[in-house]
């Protein structure tokens, strides 16, 4: 009798909360990445995209699989560079449930990056989502993401050098009603970084680290490898 | 464009502006208010060091009902080889309540702020600014926020801000709480509140312009639009 009501319990708050109220906080999850970019010869234009698998636990539990690719364009004489792309995301239920969600979205996206005092490296990344989420309204997320690399064993990121990486990304929800009288509030997310880096060639390079992600409910850290390539 | 329709754009540019935070204001239970700030900064000569401050007047109203009076100062401190400043201050700031009524609040705060100035093609000039606030209320009340503003300035009929130059101003600023359970019992989000600008701004004289615009501030329980007039002075 106690675990039918334990699971009509569950049942229920994961109508009300899909993926977060019965999420362990200090179980160790681990994102794998890879994340390509290329630019077309003499022109302005390229395109980028990553394939990221992410687990509640170091592997197995999904979280999500998130495809996402686009067209990049560099307006002349400056470092900027704006994205429209497109991703797709498949969102498992922590624990061991198989059940999925979908989600596809269009974003558009300006990167600022910016170079200070000759070693540091950081980039501005804006990115603006309409996210098509399977059992709700249509919603809108704005992000802004702070990232700084920082050479260790050369002056810049080049060949066999090692360097660190570190980013945080705040999420802010547009729509607050997500349907069926749900509501969100503003503050959707926060990513805190720190990394690792090896560049095996200057255009490929290979990233160890850490991310903490905070939500209203939820504050989890889960191990991060990013393979970062650039053709 | 000839200097007539020049001013022409920017006057359509201006009613417009006006027009759309009206609208916007009357979505709300406040009337459109008034916010009124001289903003100075100076550096010493041939030192990484200066000083910045403001004061701030803002009213429910566009002139009258006390929303805050704010007065800030700090030292600034630019790093060599970089354009980066990093700035510690002191603000404090008397809060009234809308309407007739005359209650006041009043805070002493602490910051900690960080400029990263960064110019695209020849006429856009972002600005990012970090901040992170300690505000201390009477009754021991304690509360921490942490900023983040992407300012763009763009100079129109130049592409300096050289005396005579026009240009427009743009922000949007993200106000996150820090602490989220006070001590009077109160437990926030982590969203505060958050505030977009746009405004019309003239160069007197380089390192003195003026700006008149209009800023939508948007919190958990209000969303109210308020005429800015700012000063700006960098001697």
């Amino acid at each position: 009798m106690k675990k039918l009501y334990i699971f009509i319990g569950i049942i229920l708050l994961g109508i009300s909360n899909p993926a977060q109220a019965q999420v362990d906080e200090d179980q160790l999850g681990a994102w794998y990445i890879y994340i390509w970019s290329t630019q077309f010869n003499e022109s302005q234009w390229g395109v980028q995209g990553d394939v990221q698998y992410r687990n509640w636990d170091v592997i197995g539990d999904l979280e999500q699989l998130l495809l996402r690719g686009a067209a990049t364009y560099k307006p002349k004489n400056t470092d900027v560079k704006l994205a429209l792309g497109y991703a797709h995301i498949t969102s498992g239920v922590f624990g061991d449930s198989d059940d999925t969600t979908t989600e596809s979205r269009i974003y558009q996206e300006a990167n600022l990056p910016q170079k200070v005092g000759g070693l540091l490296s950081f980039n501005h990344r804006f990115r603006y989502e309409q996210r098509f989420v399977e059992g709700q309204d249509f919603r809108t997320r704005f992000r802004y993401g702070l990232f700084l690399t920082i050479p260790l064993s050369a002056k810049t990121v080049e060949a066999k050098s090692w360097y660190l990486n570190f980013y945080d990304e705040l999420f802010i929800n547009g729509e607050r009603n997500i349907g069926d009288g749900r509501r969100v509030q503003v503050f959707d997310r926060n990513r805190l970084y720190g990394a690792l880096g090896y560049a095996v060639k200057k255009n490929f390079k290979i990233q160890v680290g850490a991310m903490r992600q905070t939500t209203n409910s939820v504050d989890k850290t889960q191990l991060q490898f990013g393979v970062f390539h650039n053709f | 464009m000839s200097k007539a329709t020049t001013i022409r754009f920017y006057l359509a540019s201006i009613i417009s502006l006006t027009a759309g935070f009206k609208g916007l204001s009357q979505t709300t239970d406040f009337p459109l208010g008034g916010w009124y700030t001289y903003n100075w900064n100076t550096q010493f000569k041939e030192t990484p060091w200066g000083l910045d401050g403001e004061v701030q007047y803002t009213g429910f109203e566009v002139v009258g009902d006390l929303d805050w009076l704010l007065v800030r100062a700090g030292v600034t401190y630019q790093p060599k080889g970089t354009n980066l400043k990093f700035a510690v201050g002191y603000g404090h700031a008397t809060f009234g309540v809308f309407g007739p009524a005359n209650n006041k609040v009043t805070e002493n705060r602490t910051y900690q702020q960080l400029n990263m100035p960064q110019k695209f093609g020849k006429r856009f000039y972002f600005l990012h600014r970090f901040r992170y606030e300690q505000r201390f209320f009477r009754n021991d009340l304690y509360r921490s926020r942490l900023r983040y503003g992407l300012f763009l300035n763009i100079p129109l009929n130049n592409s300096e801000f050289n005396a005579k130059t026009w240009y427009l101003s743009l922000y949007d600023e993200l106000f996150l709480n820090g602490e989220r359970q006070l001590n009077d019992g109160r437990v926030l989000s982590y969203f505060d509140q958050n505030r977009i600008y746009g405004a019309v701004g003239y160069v007197f004289k380089k390192g003195l312009s003026a700006r008149v615009g209009f800023m939508r501030r948007t919190t958990n329980s209000a969303d109210n639009a308020q005429l800015q007039v700012s000063v700006h002075h960098k001697f």
